[in-house]
C-alpha cells in the first residue's frame, strides 16, 4: 500500500497554499509539523479529496484518487480540523449517519460505533445529543468516527485540539494501535502529538517540506543549536528579544535559566543541550528568513526515510 | 533515570502497542480469502454501486428530522381545511398555491443541513459524499413533495369542486418557483443560505396571497395559460438550478464557498 504524493500545488487566487510538494507514504504514523497558515490543512484536504489541487495529483497504489474516486474514499477516515457535527444528533445516531455514508451496512455501522465509542470512553453518553457535549468530547467524537469503516489511510487534522492530557496519552496510544498496515497522517503544531507515535516527521513551512525524516533524523538537523544558559534577568530580557528561546524558569537563586535555539552560542556561560523536535520547531519557524534547508531535505531523504513498514 | 532513556522507552511502548494489536497474519490470511472468495461471487461493479446508491438514499429517510414529516402533515391538514372552508374556487386555488410554495420551505432546511452545520467537509472525504449526500436529500424530500402536490391534485377538486388542471398548474407553478430561487440562492451565497431560502419562499406564498386579494380573477379558468407558462418557466428554472447547486457542490469545497483557504 502507498500514498503518492506528486507535485501536489494548491492555489486560491495569488497565494500558493501547498507549493508542489511530494512525498512517498507506506504503511506507518507520519506527523505533518507546521506553524498556522504552513499549509497542512490544505494538504490534508487535497489528500483526502475534499479539495481539488491546481496541480499536481494524489495516488493511491499507483492510481490517481480523483479517478478512484468513491473506491479511495471508502479506504479513507478523515478528521477535519474543524470538525462539524448536527447538534441534535445523539452521538450514536452520528456515527450510524456516518457510517452510512461510509457505506457500512446497518448492523456493523451499530457494532463498530458501540465499540468505538467505548474505545474513546463516550458509551456513556451514547444517547445524549451532541450539543450538550464538551469540546473535549466532541473532539473524541470526531476521532471515533474517523475510525469507524477501519481505513486503510487515516488522515487526522489537529486531532488532539481541545483535549486534556490525559485524553492526549489516549489518544497516542489509540494512534498507536491503529497503525498496523495502515498509513496514518496527523497534522498538528503540538510536538508531543508526534514526538512519540511517529514514525516519520514532515515540517512543513510556507506551503512546502522542509524537512523530512524519521524524529531522530529530524532532530539531528538541530544538534549543536540548542543552548542552555543562567543569567540575571536583565541580559535574559535582552537574550529573550533577540534570540529563540523555547524555555526559560526562574533558579532557586534569581538567576534565570533560559533554552536557546541558535546557530551560534549566545552567551559565553551557555553549554550545549541535546536538540528535541520542540527545538526543531522554534528553530525552523523562529521570525526571520527561512533557513535553506533544500540540502538538508534532500540528506534527510538519503538517509532512508519512509515508511518504517514498507 | 536520564531522558534519552525515557524517550526511548516510550518510543519501545507504542511500537508494542502497535504489534500488540496486530492481527494474527494467519487468521487476517483466512479471513482475505473468504472476502476474495466472497467477491468473486457477487454481481458486477457498476450494478453493485447502483443497488448501493439507492439502498443509501432509502436509508437517509430515517435522518430527515421528524419536525419536517410533521410540517408536512400539517400542510395537507391545511390544504384540506382550506379546500373544504373555501367560499370560493379562487380562494382554494390560492390556498393551494401558498401551500405549494411552503412545501418547498418545510424541506429546504434539511437539504441544506450539511452547509448549515459545517458536515460538508467531512461528508466529502466519504465513500457517498456531499454530492451524492445532497441528490439522496433531493429525491427523499422531493417525493414527498410529490405526495403532496399530488393529494392537492386530488383532494383539492374532491373538496372544494375546483378544476383538477386549474389545481395543478396553481400548486406546481409556486412549488417550482421557489425551489428554483432556493437552489439559486444556495448555489450563490456564501452565508444564511437556509434563511435566505426561507425568505425568498415567504415571499411566493405572500405574493401568491397577494395576487389572491388584489385580483382574484388570477386564479380563475381565464388565467389558466398565463399560469400554464409560469409553471413551465419555473419548471425548467428548478431543473436548471437543481443541476447547477449538484454541480457546485460535486465540484469541492472550495468551488462552494465554504471556508477552505488555509
Amino acid at each position: 500500500m502507498e500514498l503518492t504524493i506528486d507535485r501536489l500545488t494548491k492555489q486560491f487566487g495569488a497565494s500558493i497554499a501547498v507549493d508542489r510538494v511530494s512525498a512517498t507514504l507506506r504503511p506507518g504514523v507520519y506527523g505533518l509539523l507546521g506553524a498556522n497558515g504552513a499549509g497542512k490543512t490544505t494538504l490534508m484536504r487535497m489528500l483526502c479529496d475534499v479539495l481539488k489541487p491546481t496541480s499536481g495529483s494524489v495516488l493511491y497504489d499507483g492510481v490517481d484518487i480523483a479517478a478512484l474516486g468513491a473506491d479511495y474514499r471508502a479506504l479513507l477516515g478523515y478528521l477535519p480540523q474543524d470538525f462539524g457535527y448536527y447538534p441534535d444528533f445523539t452521538a450514536l445516531d452520528f456515527m450510524r449517519y456516518l457510517a452510512s455514508l461510509k457505506g457500512m451496512d446497518r448492523a456493523r455501522a451499530r457494532r463498530q460505533s458501540l465499540e468505538l465509542l467505548e474505545l474513546v470512553d463516550l458509551a456513556n453518553v451514547a444517547k445524549h445529543r451532541i450539543k450538550t457535549f464538551s469540546g473535549g468530547m466532541k473532539q473524541r467524537l470526531g476521532i471515533a468516527q474517523a475510525a469507524l469503516n477501519d481505513p486503510a489511510v487515516l488522515v487526522l487534522d489537529e486531532p488532539t485540539a481541545g483535549l486534556d492530557p490525559k485524553e492526549r496519552v489516549r489518544f497516542r496510544n489509540l494512534i498507536a494501535s491503529f497503525a498496523q498496515d495502515k498509513i496514518v497522517i496527523l497534522s498538528t503544531h503540538i510536538v508531543s502529538d508526534v514526538e512519540y507515535v511517529a514514525d516519520e516527521i514532515l515540517v512543513m513551512r510556507a506551503g512546502s517540506f522542509v524537512l523530512e525524516g524519521s524524529p531522530e533524523q529530524v532532530v539531528a538537523q538541530v544538534a549543536g543549536k540548542v543552548w542552555e544558559c543562567a543569567v540575571g534577568p536583565r541580559e535574559a530580557d535582552s537574550l529573550t528579544a533577540r534570540c529563540t528561546v523555547g524555555n526559560a524558569h526562574y533558579g532557586a537563586d534569581g538567576q534565570v535559566v533560559l533554552r536557546i535555539v541558535a546557530d551560534e552560542r549566545p552567551h559565553a556561560q551557555a553549554r550545549p543541550l541535546e536538540p528535541t523536535l520542540e527545538d526543531v520547531y522554534l528553530y525552523l519557524f523562529r521570525e526571520g528568513p527561512a533557513p535553506d534547508h533544500a540540502d538538508e531535505t534532500a540528506q534527510t531523504r538519503a538517509a532512508g526515510k519512509g515508511g518504517l513498514h514498507a | 533515570m536520564r531522558k534519552s532513556d525515557i524517550e526511548g522507552r516510550l518510543r519501545d511502548h507504542y511500537v508494542r502497542v502497535r504489534l500488540e494489536e496486530a492481527p494474527d497474519p494467519a487468521a487476517k490470511a483466512r479471513a482475505v480469502a473468504l472476502v476474495a472468495a466472497e467477491a468473486g461471487q457477487e454481481a458486477p461493479a457498476a450494478s453493485m454501486r447502483q443497488a448501493g446508491f439507492a439502498r443509501f438514499v432509502l436509508g437517509q429517510i430515517r435522518y430527515v428530522r421528524t419536525w419536517v414529516w410533521a410540517a408536512q402533515a400539517g400542510l395537507l391538514a391545511l390544504l384540506a381545511c382550506g379546500s373544504l372552508l373555501a367560499p370560493t374556487d379562487e380562494t382554494a386555488s390560492a390556498c393551494t398555491a401558498v401551500v405549494a410554495a411552503l412545501t418547498v420551505l418545510v424541506g429546504m432546511p434539511d437539504v441544506l443541513r450539511s452547509r448549515e452545520s459545517n458536515v460538508m467537509e467531512l461528508e466529502y472525504a466519504c465513500r457517498f459524499d456531499s454530492c451524492q449526500v445532497l441528490a439522496a436529500r433531493l429525491i427523499v424530500l422531493g417525493l414527498s413533495d410529490v405526495v403532496v402536490l399530488t393529494f392537492a391534485v386530488l383532494a383539492v377538486p374532491a373538496l372544494a369542486g375546483t378544476d383538477p388542471l386549474l389545481v395543478f398548474l396553481h400548486a406546481c407553478a409556486p412549488f417550482f418557483l421557489t425551489a428554483a430561487g432556493s437552489l439559486r440562492i444556495a448555489t450563490r451565497a456564501r452565508e444564511g443560505v437556509t434563511a435566505r431560502c426561507l425568505v425568498f419562499g415567504t415571499l411566493v406564498a405572500t405574493l401568491a396571497v397577494m395576487a389572491w386579494q388584489a385580483a382574484p380573477r388570477l386564479y380563475a379558468a381565464s388565467a389558466a395559460g398565463l399560469w400554464a407558462v409560469l409553471f413551465a418557466l419555473a419548471l425548467v428554472a428548478a431543473a436548471l438550478e437543481t443541476k447547477a447547486y449538484l454541480s457546485s457542490v460535486a465540484a469541492g469545497l472550495d468551488c462552494l464557498g465554504a471556508p477552505a483557504q488555509p
